[in-house]
C-alpha cells in the first residue's frame, strides 16, 4: 500500500458545502524518508476558489487544473493508499465527495492520545491548542519558524510528525474512513 | 543550497523547486541510511565516512550516513552531475546521466524494441501502475527473436531477467562485481528514496573504470551545450592531474594513450567551437582550415596549459579575421588559457602563398615558426590547406639544414659531468631536449607523421641514425613524456632528482638522448 502524507485546502470547513482548493500528497518511504521530489500537488483555477483561500496564503492564482480534474487526481493519488492526515477533516471531505477504498493514520489523534497518557489533555489544550507547526516544533521536527498554511508544506510537516511519532513508539492506529 | 535555510518561504519559485528536487530524510538518533547526492543537514550531526556534518552544512554526500542526533538532511536531488574524476572513488551516481526509458508491462515487444531504438538505448524499464517491475534488454529481443515469438507480445512476458538495483551511492567497482556475479548487464539505480534514477550498463561500468578517460570521449559526441562542454573540460582536468600524479608508477598505461585521448578530447571541442562560429558567420568565402599546433598538433597534450593553433585560408577575407577572433573567445570561454606567445588562430593566419613572407615577420625565430607551422594537424575545414603549408616548410627547412638542426639543439639533456643527472631539471625541458631535434629532422627529412615515435622510427627507416639508437630513442619518449606528465600534474616547474623513484631509467633515457644529440653536432644532416 502507498503511504502519502496528505493535506489538503478547502473553501468552507462545512465539507458539504467545501470546494477543494489545492492538496498534496507526499510519499513517505519507510521508517525515515519524505519524498517531496515525488509528491502530487494540485492547485485548482483560481476561478474556483472561494472566500477562504486568503487564510491558506494561496492567493497567487498558478493553478491549472479544473475542479473536476483535480477531483479526479485526488481519487487517483487516495485510491488503494494510507493516507497520514493531521485532523480528520480532509478525510471527511474525501468521503463525502469521493468513492474511494483507503485508509489513514491521524498524526493529531495520535499526538494527543500520546500527551494525555503525560499530562491534562484539557488544560495542554487549552494552553497549546491544535496546531501542526507548533507540534512539529516543539517535537524537533519543523523545517520553518513561520508560514502562511499551503497544502504541501503542510503534508511535508505531516509527515514528519509521522516518522517521528512512529520514531517515538507512538501507537499509530490505522482507520478506515 | 542555502536558500534552504529560508525553507517555505511560499515564494512560487522555491515551492517548485522544492517540488522537483527534495527528498527529506528524518533519522533519529543511531539511524543509517544510505545517502547520495548533494545534502543539506537541516537540523542534528550525522557522519558519513568518517566526516561529520552539522546542522547548516552541506556538501555532495555519498555514502552510509549514522545519525550521531536526531537528524532532518535535505538532499537536492537536481544537483547531480559527475561527483568523482577516478576511478577509484567512482559511483552509481556518476553514470546515472540521464532519466530511465520506461515502457508499462502491457506494452508489445514491438513498441518496446521501437522505444529502445528511438532513445538509443539497451534497454527499457518495465513498469506496473508506474512502479518498476522488470527490465527488458537487448539479450531478451535476440532470444525472442530466435525463439519465434510473435512481436506483439506484451514485453513484460518476453522479459526474462528479474530487475536489480543499486543506491546512487554504490562504488563502481561493487556494481561491477554484482553485476558480474548475477550475470547480468544492466543495473538499475535508486535514490535514498528508492525512486528509480537511471540505468548503468556492463559498457558504462568498462569505460568509466578504464584507467583513461574514455567515458569523456564517449559523452563528447553527444554534448553541445557551452555549459556542458565547460563541465566535463573541467572534470577531465582534474581527471588529468589525478591520473598524472601516478605517471611513474610502471602499472600507468604508456602516456601516449593519455596524451592522445587528452588531444582527441581537446580537438573535439576545437570542431564544436569552429562549427558554431562557422553557423554564426555563414558559410566561408573560400576554402580554409583551422590547424591545431604545439602540442596538441603532435599528440602531447596532458593538461592544457595554453592553446597553439593557427588559420590557413586559400584567399584572405575580413571573414576569417572575424572567424579567427570568436574562435578564440569561444575558447577562452571554455577556460582555455590564451596562449602566451600569441600563436592562436586569431592572430596567426595564413595561405599557402604567403608562408615566406609570414616566417620573415618572425625574424631570427622563424625557425621556431616554422616548427609551430610544421606541428600544425588539421581539426576543421578543408584538410589538404595544411597539408600545402607544411610542404613548404619542409622546402624552406631543407634549403637550411643546419640552421634548423642547430637551434633544436639548443634544450641540452640535463646531464652533468660524467653524464650524472643534474640535482634539479625541468621534466618539460628534458622532454623537448628528444622532441626538438627530432621534430626538426622531421622538417628537414619532409615527415609528417604526427607523433614523435612515429617521427623517430621513420627517421630510423631512412638511416639518420642506427636501429639502436632509433629503439633507445622511443623507450627514451616514454620514460621522458611520463616525467613531464608527471611534473605536470603536481604543478611543479622543476624536480630534484632525489624525488625520482626510478632515476636510472631517466638517466639512460637522457644518455639516449645525449647520444643523438652528440651526433648531430657531430654528423649534421647532410
Amino acid at each position: 500500500m502507498r503511504v502519502y502524507a496528505f493535506d489538503a485546502e478547502f473553501t468552507d470547513v462545512d465539507v458539504k458545502k467545501a470546494r477543494l482548493v489545492s492538496f498534496a500528497a507526499v510519499p513517505v518511504v519507510g521508517d525515515y524518508v519524505v519524498d517531496v521530489a515525488r509528491s502530487t500537488y494540485v492547485e485548482v483555477k483560481r476561478e474556483s476558489v472561494g472566500k477562504s483561500a486568503v487564510i491558506h496564503g494561496i492567493t497567487g492564482g498558478s493553478g491549472t487544473v479544473t475542479e473536476e480534474e483535480a477531483m479526479r487526481l485526488l481519487r487517483d493519488v487516495v485510491q488503494s493508499s494510507l493516507l497520514i492526515v493531521f485532523g480528520r477533516l480532509d478525510v471527511k471531505f474525501i468521503k463525502h465527495h469521493l468513492k474511494a477504498d483507503f485508509r489513514y493514520i491521524d498524526v493529531a489523534s495520535a499526538y494527543l492520545d500520546w500527551v494525555s497518557k503525560r499530562e491534562n489533555l484539557e488544560l495542554y489544550l487549552t494552553k497549546e491548542g491544535v496546531d501542526l507547526l507548533k507540534i512539529c516544533k516543539k517535537l524537533g521536527v519543523a523545517l520553518v519558524e513561520q508560514v502562511f498554511h499551503h497544502a504541501l508544506v503542510d503534508a511535508v510537516h505531516t509527515g514528519l510528525l509521522y516518522l517521528k511519532l512512529k520514531s517515538m513508539g507512538v501507537r499509530l492506529k490505522v482507520e478506515k474512513p | 543550497m542555502n536558500e534552504i535555510k529560508d525553507f517555505f518561504s511560499t515564494s512560487q519559485i522555491f515551492l517548485d523547486f522544492f517540488r522537483k528536487c527534495v527528498t527529506i530524510i528524518y533519522l533519529p538518533k543511531g539511524a543509517e541510511k544510505e545517502l547520495s547526492g548533494y545534502v543539506y543537514v537541516h537540523r542534528g550531526l550525522v557522519e558519513v565516512g568518517g566526516v561529520y556534518y552539522e546542522s547548516g552544512d552541506s556538501a555532495h554526500v555519498y555514502g552510509r550516513a549514522r545519525a550521531e542526533e536526531e537528524s532532518i538532511v535535505i538532499i537536492n536531488e537536481c544537483e547531480t552531475g559527475y561527483k568523482s574524476a577516478g576511478f577509484r572513488d567512482c559511483v552509481l551516481a556518476d553514470l546515472t546521466m540521464r532519466d530511465p526509458v520506461t515502457v508499462e508491462g502491457d506494452v508489445s515487444m514491438r513498441e518496446a524494441v521501437r522505444r529502445m531504438a528511438e532513445a538509443g538505448v539497451s534497454s527499457v524499464i518495465i513498469t506496473r501502475g508506474g512502479e518498476p517491475v522488470g527490465i527488458f534488454t537487448d539479450t531478451d529481443v535476440r532470444k525472442a527473436v530466435a525463439a519465434g515469438v510473435d512481436f506483439n507480445t506484451p514485453v513484460e512476458s518476453v522479459s526474462t531477467k528479474g530487475l536489480l538495483s543499486a543506491n546512487l551511492s554504490t562504488p563502481c567497482l561493487e556494481a561491477l562485481v554484482y553485476m558480474s556475479l548475477n550475470n547480468i548487464k544492466h543495473l538499475a539505480v535508486v535514490d535514498s528514496a528508492g525512486r528509480l534514477r537511471g540505468v548503468v550498463t556492463m559498457r558504462d561500468l568498462a569505460y568509466r573504470l578504464s584507467p583513461l578517460p574514455l567515458h569523456v570521449v564517449r559523452d563528447m559526441k553527444k554534448i553541445r551545450e557551452v555549459s556542458e562542454l565547460k563541465k566535463r573540460l573541467e572534470e577531465v582536468r582534474s581527471w588529468g592531474r589525478r591520473a598524472g600524479e601516478g605517471a611513474l608508477n610502471p602499472e600507468f598505461p604508456h602516456p601516449l594513450y593519455l596524451t592522445k585521448i587528452m588531444t582527441y578530447i581537446n580537438d573535439e571541442v576545437m570542431k564544436i567551437a569552429a562549427a558554431e562560429v562557422q553557423k554564426r558567420l555563414g558559410p566561408p568565402p573560400h576554402p580554409f582550415v583551422i590547424m591545431a599546433s604545439g602540442s596538441q598538433g603532435v599528440y602531447e597534450q596532458f593538461i592544457v596549459t595554453d592553446i597553439d593553433n593557427y588559420l590557413v585560408y586559400s584567399k584572405a577575407d575580413n571573414y576569417f579575421k572575424q572567424f579567427g577572433e570568436l574562435f578564440i573567445k569561444y575558447l577562452i570561454d571554455l577556460g582555455y588559457p590564451p596562449c602566451k606567445d600569441g600563436n592562436t588562430a586569431d592572430r596567426l593566419q595564413l595561405s599557402p602563398d604567403d608562408v615566406s613572407t609570414f616566417l620573415e615577420n618572425f625574424g631570427d625565430k622563424d625557425v621556431v615558426a616554422m616548427q609551430l607551422l610544421f606541428d600544425g594537424r588539421p581539426i576543421y575545414g578543408v584538410f589538404e590547406l595544411g597539408d600545402l603549408v607544411k610542404d613548404v616548410v619542409c622546402a624552406k627547412a631543407s634549403s637550411q639544414k643546419l640552421r634548423v638542426v642547430s637551434n633544436a639543439l639548443k634544450y641540452k639533456p640535463p646531464l652533468g659531468p660524467m653524464d650524472r643527472l643534474q640535482k634539479e631539471f625541468s621534466p618539460k625541458h628534458a622532454l623537448a631536449s628528444l622532441t626538438m631535434p627530432v621534430k626538426a629532422l622531421s622538417m628537414v627529412y619532409c615527415i609528417k607523421a604526427p607523433t614523435v615515435p612515429q617521427r623517430i622510427r621513420e627517421l630510423g627507416a631512412r638511416a639518420v641514425y642506427s636501429k639502436d639508437l632509433e629503439n633507445k630513442l622511443v623507450e627514451a619518449y616514454d620514460v621522458l613524456l611520463r616525467l613531464a606528465i608527471w611534473a605536470k600534474a603536481r604543478g611543479v616547474e622543476k624536480i630534484s632528482a632525489d624525488e625520482l623513484p626510478n632515476r636510472d631509467v631517466v638517466k639512460a633515457a637522457l644518455r639516449s638522448v645525449k647520444t643523438l644529440h652528440d651526433k648531430l653536432e657531430r654528423e649534421p644532416p647532410p
